[in-house]
């Protein structure tokens, strides 16, 4: 066993000598230079979609949007406490007609 | 002169004769690239990229390097880049590793075109473990099996020291054979 171990390793280990060299399909160059055209016309917003696509780029763009709704909603639930908490306080403390007798209420006193 | 020699004689470069250089370095690229990337698909890719930078990079090019060594090291440069690319992208690769074990990894789905008939098996083998190998190793062991490259050339292209190169060369056939060696314990019977 530990014999034919032996064998197909060293098998393995010489059977890419005197491999042939492989060959990439015909027409590389007509390629190349299509590719080096295409490269030429790119666009500002090609590149700009390029970008955008880049899933580090959407990550952070998701992270923004998320941070700037919890910002918002925080900022809201500030502004309706502020806004109850005024609402409790001002009868009692601006409305002088509940103990402050005014001109009003003298004139209009009936005999 | 061989293949390998030719690939080292100095040449003028210019934009002019860049469609000399793809005609002639095509096959030196492909063939580094489909040793590292193992598939004939992302191989071809991967060389019209090597040639585009090589057009981009012309100008700049100083001769500090001869051009064989500039081009290899821009093919493998840009091969290591796609595989580890690939890698990260890979999708449910971690599932599959979770539900299947190691198994993923230990089937030989390569089959170089070069190879002839009767060695075929064998050398998916070797490919399977080949991939396993440290991207420096692979890298000394792919120019030197696939494209006959010396010691000397291989330190050149990785910019290390010969010595460097031939411990390379030792480490990354020591490492092989213990992953045969793994291999065929599980799958030889």
């Amino acid at each position: 066993m530990s014999n034919n171990i032996n064998t197909k390793i060293n098998q393995a280990m010489l059977s890419i000598d005197g491999m042939e060299k492989a060959s990439p399909k015909p027409f590389l160059l007509t390629r190349v230079n299509a590719a080096l055209n295409n490269r030429g016309a790119e666009t500002i917003w090609t590149k700009i979609a390029f970008y955008l696509k880049k899933p580090t780029v959407a990550a952070v763009a998701i992270l923004l949007v998320f941070t700037v709704n919890i910002i918002a909603i925080n900022n809201r639930n500030k502004l309706v406490e502020r806004e109850s908490l005024t609402k409790s306080i001002s009868p009692q403390k601006y409305d002088f007609a509940i103990n402050v007798s005014v001109m009003y209420d003298i004139e209009n006193q009936e005999p | 002169m061989n293949g390998h020699e030719s690939i080292f004689i100095e040449e003028q470069i210019s934009e002019e004769n860049f469609a000399d250089i793809v005609n002639a370095r095509q096959q030196m690229v492909y063939n580094t690239a489909l040793g590292i990337v193992q598939n004939e698909e992302d191989a071809e890719d991967i060389t019209q990229e090597v040639f585009l930078k090589v057009y981009e990079g012309l100008n700049d090019f100083r001769r500090e390097a001869k051009i064989s060594t500039w081009i290899y090291r821009i093919t493998i440069t840009t091969a290591l880049d796609f595989e580890k690319q690939k890698k990260r992208h890979k999708r449910g690769g971690l599932l599959k590793r979770v539900f299947a074990g190691k198994e993923v990894d230990e089937t030989p789905d390569f089959y170089h075109p070069g190879i002839a008939l009767d060695k075929k098996e064998d050398a998916a083998v070797l490919f399977l473990a080949i991939k396993k190998l440290p991207e420096k190793q692979k890298t000394a062991f792919l120019l030197h099996k696939v494209e006959g490259l010396t010691n000397n050339e291989i330190a050149e292209i990785l910019s290390i020291s010969l010595q460097a190169a031939e411990s390379l060369q030792v480490r990354a056939k020591n490492n092989l054979r213990n992953y045969l060696k793994e291999y065929y314990e599980k799958h030889f019977i």
